[in-house]
């Protein structure tokens, strides 16, 4: 359920077409991926100064006063424009852990720079073989007299680069993908153990194993009472997984025209490929993709409250469904467009590769599509 | 001991005694393939060697006829070369597109002139070649491609654009289609020429795929000077020697999906990133996708066994090959999408150092182009439908 209301919403998607209509034409994209690694320092401004940062935090935090859900038609947005700023993981991830938590002191310390674009915090939550699970986590919090000492790595920790603090999801107690003993703390990225070690992905974003050799962190620094973190970091995952799926949607819509019209101008054999009845047929099924995972998505937004933590069923077939989706579109939209549709210097590539990546995050399908098992076994009123 | 039996143990005691150590082992990667040409730099001495010494006895091209250099060898006695080459995992010392596709069609449909002239550099491997088909205009349908080529006499003079010719910018030759007659049937006004790449006009851009770099190339091709005796077979019966090049072109694209030797098959690649449960994987949904294609895959092996055997025995490929090409590609492609999923997040990483598995994620994109190059999967499937079951 989206807290702001028409009016709002119908002002935020019209001034986010502006931004990506005069600032991210694929050319500016590309370059900004080029020369800045995705994150444009004038742009984040601009996110801050329209307000957008702030849309998912509470007004006495210094925010709009809406939820996640009304992120997503600006995701949508960012999706059909391939915008790479950093901001399911500092808006979506790392912010509403903060905000979520218990702890007070930090996320006023905190929020205010982030609302403001001052400060930029990043989530280290993923691990090598956690496939999605937020839960599966190996980092050790070990508790001493000055408070924790941190070790061991995250991988795929992204938008390293401009990042001033981090969230780190680590394990006090418990077995490696318990749902108990889990703490998230803040922490700057210049403490002392901390190494970063950056590389490409395959969508251009930049990526980076975190590794903590005897960081020491003091308690106060930890955002909710000692491992219990869980449940916020499940809930928070969820809201942003819901971020994902709308920007897969600007994606798979974008892709589905960009077909559309490359069959109509495309001639072969004298005729446009879009005369040829197994093409249509083709394009046909990437609607039907599209309709089904819009509509999948429609539901669980309006049936979701993502304050609350209980709809992983839910998120876990929406996220299922787009990974498939996202698949047969992606695959389709290059095969239409032939041999330039596997040069670089076309766009339909990197729409493509991003959609791939928006797939492995958080989960990939068949990850979700075991989750839906799990909870169909559970019985039919779990689903 | 039979001739056969005789020819097997002189092969083999060949091989022990002139295939260097360094050459008896799968490629590591495409930097150690040989490909030849004026412009060639060997790996190593080995590598040169290897070369050297299969091209002398003509093992490079082995059942080309010994006068042009070619090993002269029966399809049996190929075969044995194949097994005790096999045998000590002796890498192939030559790729080229000389061996693969303008030298079968020389051999069939070329003048003695031109045999001469180009094969033995071919089977030597001093001359590197590269195909030019396909152009900005001229896709899927090949025939409509308009690089003219103007009778000027004794010389033609060409101007036009190919597109996605693999390693034109290394390549010393050429071998084109042009149009020399557009008042015709487009299929009848097509010739296939030969020339030097460092004829005056012709240049070359390298094109940079969603994989990265590749060595597909554009070529440009401004008024470039064609002796008229380079032309092979007719003037303008260029049509359907190029269709007989396409074939060859097909059965190598689609053998692709097929696990070379030494490198792990795809369950063993399962069972070392999900771990195995009680001797199983552990991943109850991706060991059952693995299973499916692995069946599909085997299936698939076992097709185009026989297919190879009948192209051995005279029977003539034609129309399979773009069965094999079609399967092959959509069981490669999936073979990549699964390799993505066993990986999680571990396969986004596009460079890294100490990563498990290096360049997963650029197979996985280069994979696409697989069902587009080579004929589209649905020109494959329309020449199933027509050619094969008569339909339409």
């Amino acid at each position: 359920m989206t807290c702001l209301n028409a009016e709002t919403h119908s002002m935020l998607d019209h001034s986010v077409d502006q931004f990506t209509e005069s600032e991210y034409r694929f050319e500016q994209r590309q370059h900004i991926q080029l020369q800045h690694q995705g994150q444009a320092p004038k742009h984040w401004q601009h996110f801050a100064d329209m307000g957008w940062l702030g849309i998912a935090f509470a007004e006495e935090q210094g925010g709009l006063g809406g939820d996640i859900a009304d992120t997503l038609g600006l995701m949508r947005r960012f999706g059909r424009a391939l915008v790479t700023e950093p901001y399911v993981v500092v808006v979506g991830l790392a912010g509403q852990l903060i905000a979520g938590g218990s702890n007070e002191t930090l996320s006023e310390t905190l929020l205010p720079g982030i609302i403001c674009g001052e400060r930029r915090v990043i989530l280290a939550g993923n691990e090598a073989d956690a496939r999605g699970n937020p839960y599966c986590i190996g980092v050790l919090a070990e508790a001493d007299d000055s408070g924790y000492r941190l070790s061991g790595e995250k991988t795929e920790v992204l938008f390293a680069r401009g990042a001033s603090e981090l969230v780190v999801s680590t394990r006090s107690s418990g077995s490696w993908c318990s749902p108990e003993g889990i703490d998230l703390f803040v922490l700057p990225l210049d403490t002392p153990g901390v190494t970063v070690t950056e590389y490409p992905m395959m969508d251009g974003h930049r990526g980076a194993n975190v590794s903590f050799d005897g960081v020491t962190v003091d308690a106060s620094r930890r955002l909710t009472a000692a491992g219990a973190a869980g449940p916020l970091l499940a809930r928070v995952q969820q809201g942003a997984t819901l971020m994902l799926v709308a920007e897969a949607l600007g994606i798979m819509e974008t892709l589905l025209d960009k077909t559309l019209a490359y069959t109509r101008a495309r001639k072969q054999f004298g005729v446009a490929l879009a005369e040829f009845q197994v093409l249509q047929h083709r394009m046909a099924d990437m609607y039907i993709e599209l309709t089904n995972t819009e509509n999948l998505f429609r539901q669980t937004v309006a049936r979701v409250d993502t304050s609350q933590g209980d709809a992983g069923a839910r998120i876990s077939r929406l996220k299922a469904r787009m990974g498939l989706a996202g698949r047969y579109i992606g695959q389709q939209a290059i095969q239409l467009h032939g041999g330039i549709g596997m040069t670089d210097e076309l766009d339909i590539g990197h729409y493509f590769k991003r959609l791939t990546a928006l797939d492995i995050l958080m989960g990939g399908t068949e990850f979700h599509i075991k989750q839906i098992w799990q909870q169909s076994l559970a019985g039919p009123a779990a689903v | 001991m039979t001739d056969l039996d005789s020819f097997r143990e002189q092969t083999r005691a060949w091989l022990e005694e002139n295939c260097p150590q360094s050459m008896r082992s799968p490629f590591r990667s495409d930097k150690d393939v040989c490909w030849g040409g004026r412009r060639w730099t060997f790996q190593s001495e080995d590598q040169r060697l290897w070369l050297e010494r299969m091209a002398d006895k003509g093992w490079t091209a082995p059942d080309w006829p010994t006068e042009y250099g070619g090993g002269g060898l029966s399809r049996e006695e190929h075969k044995i070369l194949l097994e005790e080459m096999a045998r000590i995992q002796a890498r192939p010392p030559l790729n080229s597109f000389g061996i693969w596709m303008i030298g079968p069609a020389l051999l069939k449909f070329g003048s003695e002139a031109l045999k001469q002239q180009h094969l033995p550099p071919i089977v030597r491997g001093e001359i590197r070649w590269c195909q030019g088909y396909s152009e900005p205009g001229a896709g899927s349908d090949l025939a409509g491609l308009q690089t003219r080529a103007e009778d000027k006499g004794d010389h033609f003079i060409v101007n036009g654009q190919k597109i996605w010719t693999s390693y034109a910018d290394k390549s010393d030759w050429m071998f084109a289609l042009v149009r020399t007659n557009p008042d015709v049937k487009k299929q009848e006004g097509i010739s296939l020429v030969l020339f030097d790449m460092e004829t005056p006009g012709v240049s070359t851009r390298p094109i940079k795929l969603i994989s990265g770099q590749s060595p597909f190339c554009e070529t440009f091709l401004d008024d470039v000077r064609v002796e008229k005796d380079q032309v092979v077979g007719e003037v303008d019966k260029g049509w359907s020697i190029a269709k007989y090049l396409l074939t060859h072109e097909r059965s190598m694209i689609g053998n692709m999906g097929s696990t070379a030797a030494g490198q792990k098959t795809l369950p063993q690649h399962a069972a070392e990133a999900l771990g195995l449960e009680h001797g199983k994987l552990a991943d109850p949904m991706l060991r059952a996708e693995i299973a499916d294609w692995a069946v599909e895959a085997q299936a698939y092996e076992l097709t185009a066994e026989r297919v190879r055997d009948q192209a051995k025995a005279g029977q003539g490929v034609g129309n399979t090959s773009a069965m094999l090409k079609y399967a092959g590609t959509e069981l490669n492609k999936r073979r990549h999408e699964l390799m993505i999923a066993l990986y999680g997040s571990d396969a986004m990483i596009w460079e890294g150092e100490g990563w498990r598995e290096q360049g997963l994620p650029q197979q996985w994109a280069r994979s696409k182009g697989n069902s587009i190059e080579g004929g589209t999967s649905e020109i494959q499937l329309n020449i199933i439908a027509k050619n094969i079951l008569g339909l339409g």
